[in-house]
């Protein structure tokens, strides 16, 4: 039985959506979250669907697609421990082990008190502050053995601690992260008193095309992987368009490496709502939406305080800046998967179904959210607008290097003394990039530059990297979301394959053959390799799949382990033939 | 436009997928989820192709073909996917087909097959999951899904029934019922779309399993044999017995069906195996029914039929026809009363459910049928839906309601007491007291006239009567609806609005309407409403009576009506009677030139002015309200004769029963509810015994001396044709190339006729009629409190005769139940499951109750389809005094726990 509060509260929650199926995520996570076992049980599950208006199939089909969603009881604290690459490379193996010990209890499991369950997830976003563990939707990042201990015995006592993490960063731009150490920088005076909504003001006062034709001419590419410009993107919306225009902002941000986002929304939350403000007037949106993982439910908090202060204000709402434009914003929260970053399978996210990618075309400037012209930004990209605006687009462009304009937020993570995010020109050389991260620990084996998404570098191949999209590209590897990962000589390639394999099968939505068949055999095949019971045939097997998993997908999610796999088994292959000869 | 496909050149068509042309070209491209009716999907990767110019590999079951596309599917990338592909898939090593069901009719097969791959080279470790054998005609094996989600799309997008989908992610992907229920305890109502589309054997028919392989059987295509929606089905027969159903494949888009079936048409024709079949004459003995031959039972007829008509004249004789044989059949049945007997005391059960229809708008209109096609749904703004429960009685045609509400944003108006299915996705849902429908219906004419929303120009042009029906309207005041009906005003008013000032706007309704003591008045007020608003003679509009059995349109048509000749043709005009006279080669003046009697006063008048009947598939001891009455009077009469497939509630009471063929077993045509006339060729060999109602009829005919009387389809059909101008378009090759015709067809090169009074009525103009309000026969009272309605249910059809034989459609619905509100039930204190009485003023019966909301408090419902538990001992045989149809859908009732001992009123059980 769902209590007439919540249901109250879900249907003010899909009051918001323009249509009602869009609130089923949210409905499960209150209801589950209202739920003293953490979990939503059947009847309710079934009540929800009807209050939604979606079938019981779909609902009991979204709750069990979402890692987010528990469908069995969960203790009352749930530690959920970031174990994917740079939490690893952090010591995260043992923070779990810590957890086993103390918690008495294995991976999976709850104490028998009914107090606490101990899981592994995939990567959290703290790559900077790993490891990290999320528990009952909060973050406890730069976790020792020892800090374990005093967090498990405050949690005893039934306190939830509140610790601030200790995050490094650095700025030579000073436009994303200008007020990243600012006091008050999450509140609109602070942003206003520095010269603040001023883009969106000077926006107002030309036409949308005319905005559009700025940040196309400013050749502002798309910074949530793909480099895309966002210019030509807006101008895709079919001319005598007359349904409803949408712009998503992608705040994601599941990439393992990446955790650059997370630091505009949580600390400079009105520069992404002036970028999307100007953007959707720019495209002809009145409606936008923040699609934000649900692992950051505390930043969507944030976002939605900043987004009634904006309103407030006038610069979200019926009429901005008194000009008559109308342009607001809903925050969404995801429920856990990665491949709800993709645009598509955002867009299913949204509209309440499980996050499948779709066929393309038809492309999502044509037809997206609820089958209408949607556009879907990445925060970065949308937090570099006001600049553009306030600037133009020559400033942006002298910022970077041919092609690679404005600043980009790289996040370094792994094997340097101070890991964090750092902001530099685009085409800035790697090694100055991890000289501000404090330098590598250890002696340098390896480096993935974009993401777990783009091939590997050698220590060798790296030393005369530059940081841009295209640079990278000539290096054999992809910019994508510029979350670099540092791995010494310490790390076993194999290793990494496997663990790299396996989140992608974690996450694979399931809808196509090759991966989500391809992803877990290869998980088996490198599993043996790894174990020491690996064979010949097995390694064959593996680069057979990954070359024809190879542009066989669905989505690019096929590509996004494939290549990578392929690489590293390559360019490190000796690593993977020991244990087989041996 | 043209394109190659390794290197071979191709018609294409704009809006073609590349895959699409490829097939039609005969050119092997492997798709595992992409199907016709479930669109492409893009999940199984077969597909893919390379492009000249494109790069990558591209699913061609999305690839719009444009002009000059140079397709590869030769090339080693893309057979390097459609190998792996099917390794993985067999990687687990469940995919076992030795013993499967799908063995030679596998889409995984046939691929793996192709490629030569016999042994997975990939071995996986896994363990086999369990089936789901849980629902009563469908296996589900999930070691075989190879995830294609063409059941999910067909369930959620095609018959939207909405029971399946994918739950979990990655490896752990599977298909779920509702929230992962074994599909028997889950919402599903095993339509066997699924089961239809499933490339694979994950899943298969259960009562096929192990019947007999794919190879081994031969298609057989037939109309089904239940309801007006006339769905086309493939039987798969082996060795002359039938074994399964699948929907007719081949042009599917043209058939009413649109590829579907539901659970009727997928599981109920196994009555075709049942033991009980009639296989020999039977004559009444000593009291008992004793086989005889053919010539002592039809010489027997004949003579008893003769003597009655010599003592007692030709009208003491009634012949009831059928709506489940064909209309070549009705025919015979309607020339032997009119033209060898010397009557025109012939009718059939339309009598009790459309009668009201066929009179109503014969008279507002000039042409009692549908006025437009099922396939218009979608083309409405809204519709009005009322007295009908559409997804249970006219399961396929519910679906595509859902399509048009869903996917082409039609807004559905839903007038039913109960809370149906399709009230659920309705914009607006009325719940009107039962049997205040004239008041409703009047009252939304009353405020979209004051409103100024009813279209002047339409009215002038094409209607009479306007301003007597105008002043008529002032009695049914909003408040006077709300006083009548229950109706809120808000509610009246809005569904007022949204009907008129849409553009194009439909009414669909069906025994709600039509089975009522006023029933006439209210299919006048549909037209009214229909008229006012201009929504006549359009594309989208309409009013559309839903015809429920296979061909009681047909019987219709054929004028097995007491007052009509087929086509309609009036038996009190001498010109037409001399027509029919002449052809027939009988003297005009031999042919009873007065209207006839009605089955409803036919049945009044045995002993008296009807002593002797002669019933071809039709079954009133169950079907006929008032039932106790009713078996009274049968035993009145001095002469029965039963022609049917079953031993029938009726023909148990026969004094001669006749085995007549199933609908498999006979070659002729049927009608569908849209005046369509579609073909059914006899598929089966019928057992030794039966013969061909049409040569039944003739035998007798003969005996009687009438010597030429024909005798079979073919020369019956001519006749038709000849004497009846809107089938003379009409022949049984045309019916087979064009997928049915719908009448009127007056010429063979006649395309037939989609909408019906377009430009004008039939009549000329439309009439619009002043309707006086009248409350139903018989309303609660102290002694009976309760309202009872009866009607249908999705799983069984009519009297049951076949539906009940048929064991997965038994198996589903073993035994009747009356649905009884909550607050009811608490109030007798009457539990879920638990044995009660209801009693109204003819009789009583014990049945199961069913506690629901979906009935509204204060109110009762009972399915007919339970001879031992008939909801016809309870109904009042109060009838229309223009259509004598019977007021089934109100009376009086009473409901009590069951006495431990049994009930001494109850019908016993029926014997086996």
């Amino acid at each position: 039985m769902i209590s007439a509060s919540l249901r109250k509260r879900i249907e003010t929650v899909a009051a918001r959506y323009p249509r009602r199926e869009s609130a089923l995520l949210p409905a499960i996570a209150m209801a589950q979250h209202a739920s003293k076992e953490h979990f939503v049980p059947r009847e309710d599950l079934a009540e929800i669907a009807k209050l939604v208006g979606v079938s019981a199939a779909r609902a009991y089909g979204v709750q069990t697609y979402y890692t987010m969603f528990n469908t069995k009881p969960v203790g009352k604290y749930h530690l959920q421990v970031d174990t994917n690459i740079p939490a690893t490379l952090a010591g995260a193996g043992g923070i779990v082990e810590r957890l086993q010990a103390v918690l008495g209890v294995g991976v999976g499991e709850t104490t028998p008190d009914g107090m606490f369950t101990l899981s592994t997830v995939e990567d959290l976003g703290s790559c900077g502050t790993v490891p990290a563990i999320q528990i009952n939707g909060r973050y406890y990042e730069n976790m020792t053995a020892e800090k374990t201990d005093r967090l498990v015995e405050s949690l005893r006592k039934g306190e939830m601690p509140d610790w601030k993490p200790n995050s490094h960063f650095g700025s030579q731009c000073r436009i994303l992260l200008r007020r990243r150490d600012t006091p008050d920088s999450t509140l609109i005076r602070t942003y206003v008193k520095d010269g603040g909504y001023e883009a969106l003001r000077r926006a107002l006062e030309k036409k949308p095309e005319e905005v559009v034709a700025e940040v196309k001419n400013a050749l502002l590419r798309g910074r949530g992987g793909a480099g895309f410009p966002a210019g030509v993107k807006w101008g895709f919306i079919p001319k005598n368009n007359t349904k409803p225009v949408y712009l998503i902002c992608n705040a994601d941000e599941g990439e393992p490496g990446t955790f650059k986002d997370r630091q505009i929304m949580e600390f400079d939350p009105h520069l992404l709502i002036e970028g999307m403000a100007i953007a959707g007037y720019a495209v002809g949106s009145k409606l936008g939406f923040i699609y934000i993982r649900g692992e950051f439910s505390p930043i969507a908090d944030i976002l939605e305080k900043a987004v009634a202060e904006a309103r407030k204000q006038r610069f979200l709402g019926k009429d901005l800046c008194g000009k008559g434009i109308a342009f607001d914003i809903v925050v969404h929260r995801g429920a856990g998967s990665y491949v709800c970053g993709e645009e598509t399978a955002l867009i299913e996210s949204l509209e309440g179904k499980r996050g499948n990618p779709r066929l393309r075309p038809p492309f999502p400037a044509v037809a997206g959210l609820y089958g209408c012209p949607t556009i879907v930004n990445n925060v970065e990209t949308l937090s570099c607008v006001p600049y553009i605006l306030l600037n133009g687009s020559e400033a942006f462009k002298r910022i970077g290097t041919p092609h690679n304009y404005g600043p980009k937020l790289f996040g370094v993570s792994g094997h340097v003394h101070r890991p964090g995010v750092y902001e530099y020109p685009l085409g800035v050389p790697l090694s100055e990039v991890l000289a501000a991260a404090g330098g590598v620990k250890g002696k340098l084996k390896a480096v993935i530059v974009g993401g777990l998404s783009v091939p590997i570098l050698t220590a060798e191949e790296c030393a005369d990297l530059k940081l841009d999209y295209d640079s990278c590209i000539r290096h054999g590897t992809m910019l994508g979301s510029g979350g670099v990962m540092v791995m010494n000589d310490t790390v076993r390639i194999p290793w990494l394959a496997l663990r790299t394999i396996e989140f992608y099968a974690h996450e694979s939505c399931g809808q196509c053959t090759p991966c989500r068949e391809g992803s877990n055999a290869i998980v088996e095949l490198l599993r043996r390799i790894v174990g020491g019971r690996g064979t010949v045939r097995d390694l064959e097997q593996v680069l057979w799949l990954c070359g024809t998993i190879k542009g066989s997908t669905l989505c690019p999610a096929g590509n996004a382990y494939a290549i990578p796999l392929e690489v590293m088994i390559r360019k490190f292959r000796g690593e993977f033939d020991a244990p087989i000869r041996s | 436009m043209e394109i190659t496909i390794d290197g071979r050149t191709c018609k294409a068509r704009p809006g073609q997928t590349v895959l699409q042309v490829a097939r039609e070209n005969g050119i092997y491209i492997p798709s595992l989820c992409y199907h016709p009716r479930t669109g492409r999907a893009g999940r199984c990767r077969a597909c893919v192709v390379e492009v000249e110019g494109m790069q990558g590999l591209k699913e061609s079951c999305a690839l719009d073909v444009k002009e000059g596309m140079a397709v590869r599917t030769d090339t080693r990338a893309v057979t390097a996917v459609r190998r792996m592909v099917v390794e993985l898939l067999l990687a687990d090593g469940q995919h076992q087909c030795i013993a499967c069901q799908a063995n030679g009719h596998c889409e995984l097969q046939d691929m793996a097959y192709r490629l030569g791959i016999e042994r997975p080279s990939l071995r996986l470790a896994s363990e086999p999951e369990p089936l789901d054998e849980s629902s009563e005609g469908i296996v589900r094996d999930p070691n075989k899904c190879v995830q294609c989600g063409r059941c999910v799309n067909a369930c959620n997008n095609t018959v939207m029934h909405e029971v399946l989908d994918f739950a979990w992610r990655s490896g752990h992907a599977k298909v779920v019922c509702d929230d992962d229920k074994p599909m028997g305890e889950s919402s599903c109502v095993q339509c066997g779309e699924c089961v239809q589309v499933c490339p694979v054997g994950a899943l298969v028919f259960k009562p096929a399993k192990g019947r007999g392989r794919w190879w081994e059987t031969e298609k057989k295509t037939v109309i089904c044999p239940y309801c007006g929606v006339g769905c086309s089905i493939d039987m798969h027969v082996k060795d002359g017995r039938y074994l399964w159903a699948m929907a007719t494949e081949d042009n599917w888009e043209k058939l009413p069906g649109q590829g579907m079936l539901c659970v009727k048409g997928r599981f109920g024709l196994e009555f075709l195996n049942s033991p009980d079949r009639l296989t020999s004459p039977l004559i009444r003995r000593n009291g008992n029914l004793e086989p005889a031959s053919w010539d002592e039972a039809l010489d027997l007829v004949a003579k008893r039929l003769k003597e009655i008509k010599g003592k007692h004249g030709p009208g003491a004789i009634g012949c009831f026809a059928s709506a489940k044989v064909t209309n070549e059949e009705n025919f015979a049945m309607m020339r032997f009363a009119r033209a060898v007997v010397g009557t025109n005391n012939v009718d059939h059960c339309a009598r009790l459910c459309h009668a009201s229809t066929v009179a109503g708008l014969a008279t507002t209109l000039g042409s009692g049928a549908m006025t437009n096609t099922m396939q218009e749904a979608a083309k409405s703004e809204v519709i009005l839906l009322t007295g009908t429960n559409t997804t249970w009685c006219h399961p396929v045609f519910g679906g595509l309601i859902k399509q048009a509400v869903r996917k082409h944003g039609v807004k559905l108006i839903v007038v039913d007491p109960r809370e149906i299915d399709l009230a659920k996705i309705a914009h607006l849902h009325i719940r009107q007291k039962n049997g205040s429908d004239v008041a409703w219906l009047m009252g939304m004419q009353h405020v979209i006239v004051r409103e100024g929303w009813h279209k002047l120009d339409y009215i002038n042009e094409r209607c009479e009567g306007w301003e007597e029906y105008r002043k008529s309207l002032e009695f049914y005041t909003p408040e006077k609806v709300e006083e009548l009906s229950g109706i809120p005003k808000e509610r009246l008013y809005e569904a007022a609005r949204l009907f008129a000032t849409a553009k194009r706007a439909a009414i669909y309704f069906s025994m709600g309407i039509t089975q009522s003591s006023h029933g006439v008045d209210n299919v006048k007020a549909c037209a009214n409403l229909a008229m006012i608003t201009g929504n006549l003679g359009v594309e989208g509009g309409g009013i559309n009576p839903l015809r429920g059995q296979s061909n009681v349109q047909g019987a219709c048509d054929m004028g097995a009506l007491p007052n009509v000749f087929s086509g309609y043709q009036a038996v009190t005009d001498e010109t037409v009677r001399r027509k029919f006279a002449a052809r027939w080669g009988v003297k005009p003046e031999a042919m009873d030139a007065k209207v006839g009697l009605t089955v409803t006063t036919m049945i009044e008048g045995c002993g008296e002015s009807i002593k002797a009947a002669y019933i071809m598939g039709e079954n009133p001891m169950v079907s006929d309200p008032n039932l106790n009455h009713v078996e009274t009077q049968l035993k009145k009469l001095d002469f029965l004769v039963v022609q049917d497939i079953f031993p029938t509630e009726t023909a148990r009471m026969a004094d001669v029963v006749l085995p007549g063929m199933t609908f498999a077993e006979k070659t002729g045509c049927y009608t569908n509810t849209e005046r369509r006339v579609q073909l059914g060729r006899a598929a089966l060999t019928p057992p030794p015994g039966p013969k061909q109602d049409s040569e039944i009829i003739a035998e007798i005919a003969r005996r009687i001396g009438a010597a030429d009387f024909p005798s079979t389809p073919e020369s019956l059909f001519a006749e038709i044709r000849d004497l009846t101008p809107s089938y003379h378009g009409i022949t049984y090759e045309r019916m087979e190339k064009e997928c049915g015709l719908r009448w009127p067809c007056p010429s063979e090169d006649h395309p037939g006729t989609p909408i019906l009074h377009i430009g004008k009525f039939a009549r000329g103009k439309g009439l619009l009629s002043p309707i006086a309000y009248r409350p139903p026969a018989e309303e609660p009272d102290d002694q009976y409190p309760m309202r009872l309605s009866t009607g249908r249910i999705l799983q069984h059809y009519h009297t049951g005769s076949m539906s009940r034989r048929a064991p997965v459609l038994d198996g589903l619905v073993p035994h009747g139940m009356v649905e009884i509100h909550p607050n009811d039930a608490s109030r007798l204190k009457v539990k879920e499951g638990e044995k009660v009485r209801v009693l109204t003023r003819r009789g009583t019966i014990e049945t199961q109750a069913l506690v629901t909301d979906r009935v509204a408090e204060g109110s009762l419902f009972i399915p007919f389809h339970f001879a031992e538990a008939a909801a016809n001992r309870l109904t009042i045989d109060a009838l229309d005094p223009v259509a004598k149809i019977p007021e089934y859908k109100v009376c009086a009732a009473r409901v009590e726990k069951a006495a431990p001992g049994g009930c001494d009123d109850c019908p016993k059980e029926a014997a086996s």
